[in-house]
């Protein structure tokens, strides 16, 4: 891959190209396997990336959280 | 009109426990979450991101709104990670086996018929193997891919968590996106 495809291809990732440079992009994956291939790669590997969010605290996480706070602090005050 | 995030973090400045637990509860998600796929290991991050939480009652003084609450939980959650591989590192090796379990809920994994399970199957081995290579990448870039695609945060969030410009930041993503590229290039070839 060109110097020049390279950072277009970054730009891209991000979502940082402009009209103009989105089209030249657009244009350059149609002509070359190649970069073609390393972009949807990477497309696909951040969706899989993005499907590792899925999980949550375990039970009783904030339970324990509260057990853990000093008990000088446990001075209350209403909420208004 | 002032919102109940802003209330609660009012509250819990002037040591409401009540308030700071609406807070925890708001965070702990995220926070788990950030220290999970830090560290990858379930006990050691649920200790983090609950060490995580105790730091920031004992220095809610020291919080300013200049930043998002959240923004500011992210930052002492992501310290207490990097410090935490720092004191880690002697002692593992690039070869040694990673926790490889997975943080989905147990519910998420229940196959709803035999076909499924296979499927099911398939698919924790193709995250375990995706959060085994996030935590071979050097932490730094670990931070920042984390932060960026797991979290969703933008680049000025990004920024302020970790303390860095944000070309710094981005350069980070490319380098951590480079890197995680290559192994993932390799997984999807052995398929």
């Amino acid at each position: 891959m060109s110097c020049e495809h390279e950072q277009l291809l970054q730009k891209a990732l991000d979502g940082e190209l402009s009209i103009r440079e989105q089209e030249a992009f657009t244009a350059h994956l149609q002509q070359c396997k190649a970069c073609k291939a390393e972009y949807e790669l990477v497309e696909h590997m951040i969706v899989d990336v993005k499907k590792l969010a899925d999980i949550s605290a375990p039970l009783g996480f904030t339970a324990n959280v509260m057990r853990q706070l000093p008990a000088g602090h446990k001075k209350k005050s209403p909420i208004r | 009109m002032e919102s109940l995030l802003k209330k609660l973090v009012k509250a819990a400045k002037k040591g409401d426990q009540h308030a700071f637990e609406g807070l925890v509860e708001l965070y702990k998600d995220r926070i788990y979450r950030l220290a999970f796929r830090m560290i990858g290991d379930r006990h050691e991050a649920e200790d983090l991101a609950q060490e995580a939480f105790v730091k920031a009652y004992m220095n809610l003084d020291k919080y300013d709104d200049t930043y998002a609450f959240s923004t500011w939980l992210y930052r002492i959650a992501t310290n207490l990670c990097i410090d935490r591989l720092r004191k880690k590192k002697p002692d593992y090796s690039m070869d040694a086996p990673l926790s490889t379990s997975d943080g989905g809920t147990l519910y998420q994994q229940i196959p709803h018929s035999e076909e499924a399970l296979e499927t099911v199957v398939e698919k924790r081995e193709e995250r375990a193997t995706l959060q085994e290579e996030i935590s071979k990448l050097p932490e730094k870039y670990r931070t920042a891919i984390i932060l960026k695609y797991i979290e969703d945060l933008s680049l000025e969030e990004m920024s302020a968590i970790m303390e860095l410009p944000v070309p710094t930041v981005k350069t980070r993503i490319h380098r951590g996106r480079e890197l995680l590229k290559k192994v993932y290039k390799k997984v999807m070839k052995s398929r």
